[in-house]
Protein backbone atom coordinates (compact mmCIF):
# COMPACT_ATOMS: atom_id res chain seq x y z
CA UNK A 1 0.00 0.00 0.00
CA UNK A 2 2.69 2.45 -1.48
CA UNK A 3 0.54 5.29 -2.29
CA UNK A 4 2.08 8.38 -3.53
CA UNK A 5 0.52 11.49 -1.90
CA UNK A 6 0.35 13.09 -5.20
CA UNK A 7 -1.45 10.89 -6.70
CA UNK A 8 -3.97 10.82 -3.44
CA UNK A 9 -3.82 14.50 -4.25
CA UNK A 10 -4.86 13.83 -7.91
CA UNK A 11 -7.91 11.83 -6.89
CA UNK A 12 -9.09 13.90 -4.50
CA UNK A 13 -9.20 17.09 -6.49
CA UNK A 14 -10.77 14.39 -9.17
CA UNK A 15 -13.99 13.81 -6.53
CA UNK A 16 -16.58 15.11 -8.51
CA UNK A 17 -18.95 17.95 -7.51
CA UNK A 18 -22.45 17.78 -8.04
CA UNK A 19 -23.83 20.32 -10.04
CA UNK A 20 -26.71 20.97 -8.63
CA UNK A 21 -25.00 21.20 -5.03
CA UNK A 22 -23.99 24.78 -5.90
CA UNK A 23 -28.29 25.80 -5.64
CA UNK A 24 -28.69 23.52 -2.32
CA UNK A 25 -25.91 25.49 -0.95
CA UNK A 26 -27.88 28.40 -2.12
CA UNK A 27 -31.25 27.09 -0.74
CA UNK A 28 -29.37 25.93 2.96
CA UNK A 29 -28.22 29.61 2.90
CA UNK A 30 -31.53 31.35 2.42
CA UNK A 31 -33.61 28.50 4.88
CA UNK A 32 -30.86 29.67 7.38
CA UNK A 33 -31.70 33.45 7.08
CA UNK A 34 -35.56 33.20 7.12
CA UNK A 35 -35.26 30.80 10.25
CA UNK A 36 -33.37 33.36 11.77
CA UNK A 37 -35.67 35.87 10.37
CA UNK A 38 -38.48 34.26 12.80
CA UNK A 39 -36.52 33.37 15.82
CA UNK A 40 -35.04 37.06 15.61
CA UNK A 41 -36.88 38.10 19.03
CA UNK A 42 -34.81 34.93 21.07
CA UNK A 43 -31.94 34.58 18.96
CA UNK A 44 -29.15 31.60 19.08
CA UNK A 45 -31.67 28.65 19.16
CA UNK A 46 -29.92 25.10 17.51
CA UNK A 47 -31.69 24.38 14.28
CA UNK A 48 -33.24 20.54 15.69
CA UNK A 49 -34.77 21.92 18.85
CA UNK A 50 -38.05 21.50 19.80
CA UNK A 51 -37.84 24.99 20.63
CA UNK A 52 -38.68 25.69 16.88
CA UNK A 53 -42.21 24.50 16.92
CA UNK A 54 -43.20 26.10 19.91
CA UNK A 55 -42.27 29.25 18.28
CA UNK A 56 -43.93 28.65 15.56
CA UNK A 57 -47.24 28.66 17.46
CA UNK A 58 -45.92 31.75 18.96
CA UNK A 59 -44.69 30.88 22.55
CA UNK A 60 -41.96 33.31 22.70
CA UNK A 61 -42.34 34.57 25.63
CA UNK A 62 -41.79 31.18 26.86
CA UNK A 63 -38.70 30.36 24.38
CA UNK A 64 -36.91 33.92 25.34
CA UNK A 65 -37.12 33.06 29.37
CA UNK A 66 -36.07 29.34 28.76
CA UNK A 67 -33.08 29.19 27.48
CA UNK A 68 -31.46 25.84 28.86
CA UNK A 69 -34.26 23.39 29.87
CA UNK A 70 -33.86 20.15 31.60
CA UNK A 71 -36.43 17.75 31.95
CA UNK A 72 -36.55 14.56 33.81
CA UNK A 73 -39.29 12.37 32.27
CA UNK A 74 -40.69 9.84 33.94
CA UNK A 75 -41.87 7.72 30.75
CA UNK A 76 -45.06 5.54 32.40
CA UNK A 77 -43.87 2.20 34.20
CA UNK A 78 -46.63 0.17 32.26
CA UNK A 79 -45.33 0.95 28.72
CA UNK A 80 -41.65 0.88 29.60
CA UNK A 81 -42.63 -2.67 31.53
CA UNK A 82 -44.49 -3.83 28.63
CA UNK A 83 -41.55 -2.60 26.30
CA UNK A 84 -38.41 -4.51 28.49
CA UNK A 85 -39.58 -7.31 29.88
CA UNK A 86 -37.96 -10.66 29.34
CA UNK A 87 -40.22 -13.87 30.47
CA UNK A 88 -37.57 -15.93 32.29
CA UNK A 89 -36.88 -19.13 34.55
CA UNK A 90 -35.73 -18.63 37.61
CA UNK A 91 -34.78 -15.12 38.80
CA UNK A 92 -36.32 -12.51 36.19
CA UNK A 93 -34.34 -9.60 35.95
CA UNK A 94 -36.20 -6.86 33.67
CA UNK A 95 -36.11 -3.12 32.89
CA UNK A 96 -39.42 -1.62 34.76
CA UNK A 97 -38.75 1.87 33.48
CA UNK A 98 -36.76 4.65 32.22
CA UNK A 99 -35.73 8.25 32.79
CA UNK A 100 -34.84 10.78 30.52
CA UNK A 101 -32.09 13.34 30.86
CA UNK A 102 -32.50 15.72 28.59
CA UNK A 103 -30.96 19.24 28.14
CA UNK A 104 -30.50 21.28 25.24
CA UNK A 105 -29.30 24.90 24.87
CA UNK A 106 -27.54 26.53 21.49
CA UNK A 107 -24.97 24.28 20.52
CA UNK A 108 -25.05 22.04 23.61
CA UNK A 109 -27.15 18.82 23.59
CA UNK A 110 -27.40 16.09 26.27
CA UNK A 111 -29.78 12.87 25.99
CA UNK A 112 -29.09 10.79 28.98
CA UNK A 113 -31.38 7.44 29.53
CA UNK A 114 -31.88 5.88 32.51
CA UNK A 115 -33.23 2.28 33.25
CA UNK A 116 -34.35 1.09 36.52
CA UNK A 117 -33.75 -2.43 36.45
CA UNK A 118 -35.94 -4.63 38.67
CA UNK A 119 -34.84 -8.19 40.42
CA UNK A 120 -37.49 -11.00 41.33
CA UNK A 121 -37.64 -14.26 42.34
CA UNK A 122 -39.60 -17.11 40.59
CA UNK A 123 -42.98 -15.87 42.39
CA UNK A 124 -42.82 -12.37 41.33
CA UNK A 125 -41.46 -10.91 44.36
CA UNK A 126 -38.69 -8.33 43.88
CA UNK A 127 -35.19 -8.80 45.68
CA UNK A 128 -34.51 -5.30 46.78
CA UNK A 129 -31.38 -5.41 47.35
CA UNK A 130 -30.19 -6.62 44.27
CA UNK A 131 -32.23 -4.66 42.14
CA UNK A 132 -30.98 -1.24 44.35
CA UNK A 133 -27.36 -2.71 43.98
CA UNK A 134 -27.79 -2.68 40.25
CA UNK A 135 -29.69 0.89 40.02
CA UNK A 136 -27.38 2.39 41.99
CA UNK A 137 -24.44 1.59 40.26
CA UNK A 138 -26.19 2.78 37.02
CA UNK A 139 -27.51 5.88 38.76
CA UNK A 140 -23.43 6.52 39.80
CA UNK A 141 -23.02 5.96 36.21
CA UNK A 142 -25.10 7.85 34.91
CA UNK A 143 -24.94 10.67 37.15
CA UNK A 144 -21.34 11.11 36.53
CA UNK A 145 -21.80 11.91 32.96
CA UNK A 146 -24.72 14.23 33.58
CA UNK A 147 -22.26 16.04 35.80
CA UNK A 148 -19.48 16.08 33.48
CA UNK A 149 -21.52 17.53 30.58
CA UNK A 150 -23.74 19.83 33.26
CA UNK A 151 -19.37 21.08 33.92
CA UNK A 152 -18.91 21.77 30.72
CA UNK A 153 -21.71 23.50 29.70
CA UNK A 154 -20.90 25.83 32.81
CA UNK A 155 -17.45 26.10 31.75
CA UNK A 156 -18.21 27.30 28.10
CA UNK A 157 -21.25 29.57 29.11
CA UNK A 158 -23.23 27.19 27.28
CA UNK A 159 -21.76 28.57 23.90
CA UNK A 160 -20.05 25.51 23.52
CA UNK A 161 -20.77 23.11 20.77
CA UNK A 162 -21.56 19.14 22.26
CA UNK A 163 -23.25 16.44 22.01
CA UNK A 164 -23.68 13.51 24.48
CA UNK A 165 -25.96 10.79 24.00
CA UNK A 166 -26.18 7.54 26.15
CA UNK A 167 -28.42 4.73 25.32
CA UNK A 168 -28.70 1.24 26.40
CA UNK A 169 -29.13 -2.64 25.90
CA UNK A 170 -29.60 -5.77 26.99
CA UNK A 171 -27.04 -7.52 25.91
CA UNK A 172 -27.36 -10.97 27.33
CA UNK A 173 -30.12 -12.51 29.25
CA UNK A 174 -29.56 -16.07 29.79
CA UNK A 175 -30.01 -18.27 32.91
CA UNK A 176 -27.28 -17.16 34.43
CA UNK A 177 -26.58 -13.45 33.41
CA UNK A 178 -28.42 -10.54 32.56
CA UNK A 179 -25.87 -7.87 31.08
CA UNK A 180 -27.40 -4.56 30.16
CA UNK A 181 -24.55 -2.26 28.11
CA UNK A 182 -24.28 1.17 27.80
CA UNK A 183 -23.46 3.30 24.43
CA UNK A 184 -22.24 6.18 25.31
CA UNK A 185 -20.98 9.27 22.59
CA UNK A 186 -19.70 12.66 23.13
CA UNK A 187 -19.60 15.19 19.88
CA UNK A 188 -17.45 18.07 20.15
CA UNK A 189 -14.46 19.14 18.30
CA UNK A 190 -14.39 14.64 17.05
CA UNK A 191 -16.71 11.74 18.42
CA UNK A 192 -15.94 9.78 20.85
CA UNK A 193 -17.98 6.58 21.55
CA UNK A 194 -17.36 4.58 25.05
CA UNK A 195 -18.87 1.65 26.35
CA UNK A 196 -19.73 0.20 29.71
CA UNK A 197 -21.43 -2.78 30.51
CA UNK A 198 -23.10 -4.15 33.91
CA UNK A 199 -23.99 -7.71 35.02
CA UNK A 200 -26.21 -9.10 37.56
CA UNK A 201 -26.09 -13.10 38.58
CA UNK A 202 -29.45 -14.53 38.50
CA UNK A 203 -28.29 -17.05 40.81
CA UNK A 204 -26.69 -14.92 43.48
CA UNK A 205 -28.42 -11.31 42.91
CA UNK A 206 -24.80 -9.85 42.60
CA UNK A 207 -23.66 -7.80 41.00
CA UNK A 208 -20.89 -9.35 38.15
CA UNK A 209 -17.26 -8.21 37.13
CA UNK A 210 -14.70 -10.54 34.83
CA UNK A 211 -12.93 -11.51 38.38
CA UNK A 212 -16.10 -13.14 39.29
CA UNK A 213 -16.16 -15.36 36.36
CA UNK A 214 -13.10 -17.02 37.48
CA UNK A 215 -11.73 -19.32 40.42
CA UNK A 216 -10.68 -16.90 42.89
CA UNK A 217 -7.11 -16.09 42.73
CA UNK A 218 -6.89 -17.85 38.79
CA UNK A 219 -4.90 -15.55 36.60
CA UNK A 220 -7.63 -14.94 33.98
CA UNK A 221 -5.68 -11.96 32.45
CA UNK A 222 -2.85 -13.51 30.88
CA UNK A 223 -4.54 -16.00 28.72
CA UNK A 224 -7.21 -13.63 27.75
CA UNK A 225 -4.94 -10.59 26.98
CA UNK A 226 -2.57 -13.35 25.29
CA UNK A 227 -5.45 -14.51 22.92
CA UNK A 228 -6.59 -10.96 22.08
CA UNK A 229 -2.73 -9.94 20.62
CA UNK A 230 -3.06 -13.04 18.65
CA UNK A 231 -6.58 -12.48 17.23
CA UNK A 232 -5.26 -8.21 16.68
CA UNK A 233 -2.30 -9.86 14.67
CA UNK A 234 -3.75 -12.42 12.69
CA UNK A 235 -6.30 -9.79 11.63
CA UNK A 236 -3.97 -7.04 10.81
CA UNK A 237 -2.11 -9.30 8.40
CA UNK A 238 -5.35 -10.83 6.90
CA UNK A 239 -6.51 -7.06 6.37
CA UNK A 240 -4.74 -4.35 5.67
CA UNK A 241 -7.01 -1.65 6.42
CA UNK A 242 -7.17 -3.46 10.29
CA UNK A 243 -5.16 -1.27 12.68
CA UNK A 244 -4.40 -2.10 16.20
CA UNK A 245 -2.02 -0.46 18.96
CA UNK A 246 0.05 -3.57 18.94
CA UNK A 247 3.82 -3.05 17.77
CA UNK A 248 3.45 0.91 17.43
CA UNK A 249 6.61 2.87 17.71
CA UNK A 250 4.14 4.96 20.36
CA UNK A 251 5.24 2.39 23.43
CA UNK A 252 2.48 3.84 25.76
CA UNK A 253 -0.15 3.09 23.44
CA UNK A 254 0.39 -0.37 22.57
CA UNK A 255 -1.97 -3.07 24.03
CA UNK A 256 -0.27 -4.85 27.00
CA UNK A 257 -3.32 -6.21 28.91
CA UNK A 258 -6.88 -6.22 29.46
CA UNK A 259 -7.76 -4.27 32.93
CA UNK A 260 -9.69 -6.04 35.45
CA UNK A 261 -12.21 -4.37 34.88
CA UNK A 262 -12.56 -4.34 30.94
CA UNK A 263 -15.82 -4.25 29.72
CA UNK A 264 -17.37 -7.80 28.72
CA UNK A 265 -20.33 -9.61 27.44
CA UNK A 266 -21.46 -13.10 27.40
CA UNK A 267 -23.07 -13.68 23.79
CA UNK A 268 -25.45 -16.04 22.29
CA UNK A 269 -22.75 -18.89 22.35
CA UNK A 270 -22.18 -18.66 25.37
CA UNK A 271 -18.71 -17.20 24.84
CA UNK A 272 -17.06 -14.37 26.60
CA UNK A 273 -16.69 -11.36 24.61
CA UNK A 274 -14.16 -8.50 25.79
CA UNK A 275 -15.20 -4.64 24.60
CA UNK A 276 -12.62 -1.74 24.04
CA UNK A 277 -13.55 1.84 24.16
CA UNK A 278 -13.03 3.56 20.73
CA UNK A 279 -8.78 4.84 20.70
CA UNK A 280 -8.65 2.14 23.45
CA UNK A 281 -6.22 -0.38 21.55
CA UNK A 282 -6.69 0.87 17.96
CA UNK A 283 -7.15 4.22 16.26
CA UNK A 284 -10.34 5.92 15.86
CA UNK A 285 -11.82 4.87 12.71
CA UNK A 286 -11.87 1.30 13.96
CA UNK A 287 -14.70 2.27 16.23
CA UNK A 288 -15.89 0.17 19.37
CA UNK A 289 -13.86 -2.96 18.75
CA UNK A 290 -14.58 -6.55 20.47
CA UNK A 291 -12.90 -9.65 20.56
CA UNK A 292 -14.65 -13.00 21.36
CA UNK A 293 -12.10 -15.35 23.23
CA UNK A 294 -12.57 -18.75 22.41
CA UNK A 295 -13.39 -20.40 25.98
CA UNK A 296 -10.76 -23.39 25.68
CA UNK A 297 -8.56 -20.15 26.56
CA UNK A 298 -10.54 -20.06 29.98
CA UNK A 299 -11.82 -23.22 30.29
CA UNK A 300 -9.48 -24.15 33.03
CA UNK A 301 -10.55 -21.49 35.71
CA UNK A 302 -13.82 -20.53 34.68
CA UNK A 303 -16.62 -21.27 37.25
CA UNK A 304 -19.50 -23.44 36.12
CA UNK A 305 -22.50 -21.98 34.61
CA UNK A 306 -21.18 -18.81 32.94
CA UNK A 307 -19.95 -19.44 29.80
CA UNK A 308 -21.90 -23.09 29.31
CA UNK A 309 -25.59 -23.70 29.16
CA UNK B 1 -18.63 43.89 12.39
CA UNK B 2 -22.66 43.58 13.19
CA UNK B 3 -24.65 40.32 12.36
CA UNK B 4 -25.61 41.12 8.79
CA UNK B 5 -22.31 41.84 7.79
CA UNK B 6 -21.05 38.69 9.57
CA UNK B 7 -23.49 36.69 7.58
CA UNK B 8 -22.47 38.18 4.49
CA UNK B 9 -19.13 37.26 4.75
CA UNK B 10 -20.11 33.83 5.69
CA UNK B 11 -22.45 33.40 3.13
CA UNK B 12 -19.50 34.59 0.28
CA UNK B 13 -17.27 32.02 1.94
CA UNK B 14 -19.52 29.30 1.34
CA UNK B 15 -20.28 30.01 -1.91
CA UNK B 16 -16.76 30.40 -3.16
CA UNK B 17 -15.63 27.06 -1.16
CA UNK B 18 -18.63 24.68 -1.21
CA UNK B 19 -16.20 22.63 -3.65
CA UNK B 20 -13.18 21.93 -1.57
CA UNK B 21 -15.46 21.65 1.51
CA UNK B 22 -17.81 18.95 -0.52
CA UNK B 23 -14.59 17.39 -1.11
CA UNK B 24 -13.36 17.23 2.65
CA UNK B 25 -16.60 15.65 3.24
CA UNK B 26 -16.25 12.52 1.08
CA UNK B 27 -13.08 11.94 2.47
CA UNK B 28 -15.18 11.12 5.43
CA UNK B 29 -18.28 9.44 4.44
CA UNK B 30 -17.52 8.66 0.49
CA UNK B 31 -20.33 8.64 -1.06
CA UNK B 32 -22.04 11.92 -2.74
CA UNK B 33 -25.55 11.88 -1.23
CA UNK B 34 -24.01 11.86 2.53
CA UNK B 35 -21.77 14.48 1.31
CA UNK B 36 -24.00 16.75 0.14
CA UNK B 37 -26.09 16.36 2.52
CA UNK B 38 -23.36 17.43 4.96
CA UNK B 39 -22.34 20.43 3.03
CA UNK B 40 -26.16 21.84 2.98
CA UNK B 41 -25.97 20.96 6.81
CA UNK B 42 -23.07 22.99 6.97
CA UNK B 43 -24.26 25.75 5.07
CA UNK B 44 -27.17 26.06 6.90
CA UNK B 45 -25.48 26.16 10.55
CA UNK B 46 -23.07 28.58 9.19
CA UNK B 47 -25.31 31.00 8.26
CA UNK B 48 -27.47 30.73 11.65
CA UNK B 49 -24.62 30.86 13.74
CA UNK B 50 -22.80 33.71 11.91
CA UNK B 51 -22.93 36.17 14.91
CA UNK B 52 -21.09 34.36 16.75
CA UNK B 53 -17.69 34.66 14.77
CA UNK B 54 -15.88 37.01 16.54
CA UNK B 55 -12.70 37.47 13.65
CA UNK B 56 -13.53 37.38 10.04
CA UNK B 57 -10.23 35.94 8.85
CA UNK B 58 -11.40 32.78 10.86
CA UNK B 59 -14.40 32.05 8.68
CA UNK B 60 -12.78 29.66 6.68
CA UNK B 61 -11.21 27.99 9.27
CA UNK B 62 -14.78 27.48 10.93
CA UNK B 63 -16.52 26.34 7.97
CA UNK B 64 -14.19 23.55 7.59
CA UNK B 65 -14.74 22.80 11.57
CA UNK B 66 -18.07 22.43 11.17
CA UNK B 67 -18.12 20.44 7.66
CA UNK B 68 -15.55 17.75 9.76
CA UNK B 69 -18.00 17.81 12.98
CA UNK B 70 -21.16 17.32 10.69
CA UNK B 71 -18.95 14.35 8.94
CA UNK B 72 -18.77 13.06 12.06
CA UNK B 73 -21.86 13.10 13.60
CA UNK B 74 -23.36 11.55 10.79
CA UNK B 75 -21.04 8.71 11.03
CA UNK B 76 -21.54 8.18 14.44
CA UNK B 77 -25.19 8.23 13.82
CA UNK B 78 -24.65 5.58 11.32
CA UNK B 79 -22.70 3.24 13.16
CA UNK B 80 -25.45 3.56 15.97
CA UNK B 81 -27.73 2.53 13.75
CA UNK B 82 -26.09 -0.41 12.40
CA UNK B 83 -24.97 -1.30 16.37
CA UNK B 84 -27.45 -2.33 17.58
CA UNK B 85 -26.58 -5.98 18.08
CA UNK B 86 -23.54 -6.41 16.25
CA UNK B 87 -20.49 -4.12 15.49
CA UNK B 88 -19.37 -3.34 12.10
CA UNK B 89 -16.13 -3.91 10.78
CA UNK B 90 -16.16 -0.67 9.51
CA UNK B 91 -19.07 1.72 8.27
CA UNK B 92 -17.62 2.29 4.70
CA UNK B 93 -19.77 2.55 1.87
CA UNK B 94 -19.01 1.21 -1.42
CA UNK B 95 -21.20 2.90 -4.30
CA UNK B 96 -18.80 5.50 -4.97
CA UNK B 97 -15.60 3.88 -3.98
CA UNK B 98 -13.93 3.98 -7.16
CA UNK B 99 -11.00 6.17 -5.75
CA UNK B 100 -8.78 3.42 -4.11
CA UNK B 101 -6.10 6.35 -3.04
CA UNK B 102 -8.63 7.73 -1.13
CA UNK B 103 -9.64 4.83 0.84
CA UNK B 104 -6.11 4.57 1.58
CA UNK B 105 -6.86 7.49 4.16
CA UNK B 106 -8.97 5.39 6.36
CA UNK B 107 -6.33 3.64 7.65
CA UNK B 108 -6.13 7.79 9.51
CA UNK B 109 -8.12 8.63 12.52
CA UNK B 110 -10.01 11.54 12.11
CA UNK B 111 -7.70 14.22 12.97
CA UNK B 112 -4.66 12.45 10.96
CA UNK B 113 -7.20 12.94 8.09
CA UNK B 114 -8.49 16.89 8.43
CA UNK B 115 -4.85 17.26 8.50
CA UNK B 116 -3.16 15.41 5.39
CA UNK B 117 -6.42 16.13 3.22
CA UNK B 118 -6.55 20.93 4.64
CA UNK B 119 -2.08 20.74 4.48
CA UNK B 120 -1.48 18.91 1.84
CA UNK B 121 -4.51 18.59 -1.10
CA UNK B 122 -6.41 22.21 0.40
CA UNK B 123 -2.64 23.68 0.44
CA UNK B 124 -3.81 25.11 3.61
CA UNK B 125 -1.08 26.59 5.63
CA UNK B 126 0.26 24.96 8.66
CA UNK B 127 -0.67 27.35 11.27
CA UNK B 128 -4.31 27.06 9.44
CA UNK B 129 -4.11 23.35 9.93
CA UNK B 130 -3.79 23.41 13.89
CA UNK B 131 -6.41 26.08 14.30
CA UNK B 132 -9.24 23.90 12.19
CA UNK B 133 -7.76 21.25 14.80
CA UNK B 134 -7.76 23.09 17.76
CA UNK B 135 -4.31 21.86 18.38
CA UNK B 136 -0.68 24.08 18.65
CA UNK B 137 1.63 24.09 15.66
CA UNK B 138 4.09 21.28 17.21
CA UNK B 139 1.24 18.50 17.84
CA UNK B 140 -0.29 19.54 14.22
CA UNK B 141 3.30 18.83 12.37
CA UNK B 142 3.14 15.57 14.76
CA UNK B 143 0.34 14.50 13.65
CA UNK B 144 1.19 14.90 9.67
CA UNK B 145 4.40 13.42 10.56
CA UNK B 146 2.51 10.39 11.87
CA UNK B 147 0.21 10.19 9.78
CA UNK B 148 2.51 10.64 6.35
CA UNK B 149 4.04 7.76 8.25
CA UNK B 150 0.90 5.34 8.62
CA UNK B 151 0.34 6.16 4.83
CA UNK B 152 4.12 4.91 4.15
CA UNK B 153 4.71 8.09 2.38
CA UNK B 154 8.46 9.22 2.76
CA UNK B 155 9.08 12.66 1.86
CA UNK B 156 12.46 14.45 2.41
CA UNK B 157 12.30 16.58 5.49
CA UNK B 158 13.00 19.69 3.66
CA UNK B 159 9.86 18.89 1.64
CA UNK B 160 7.44 18.59 5.09
CA UNK B 161 8.88 22.16 6.54
CA UNK B 162 7.81 23.67 3.73
CA UNK B 163 4.84 26.71 4.44
CA UNK B 164 2.99 27.47 1.37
Amino acid sequence: MNHNLEQIKQDYQNIKVPDSLRQQVETSISQAKSDLERERIPKGLGRNSIFRSWLAKGCLAVAAAALLLTFLINISAPIAYAMEQIPMIGAVVKVVNFRIYWSQDKQMEANIKVPEIRVEDEGGKEIAEASQSMNDKIQAYTDEIIAAYEADVKASGGEGTQAVDLDYEVVTDNDRLFSLWFHQTVVMAGANQSEKIYHIDKKTGNMVTLKDLFEDGADYITPISENIKEQMKTQMEEDESKVYWLDDEVEEWNFKEISEDVDFYINESDKLVVVFDEYEVAPGYMGVVSFEIPTEVVEPIVKEGYLTE
Amino acid sequence: MNSPKKQQLVEQELLSSYESLYRLAFTYVKNETDAMDIVQESAYKAIKNAGSIKNKDFIRTWLCRIVINTSLELLRQRQHEFSQGSLPDDGREDEYCDFDTIDALDILNEKERAAIVLRYFEDRKLQEVADILEENLSTTKSILYRSLKKLKIKLTEGEFCYES
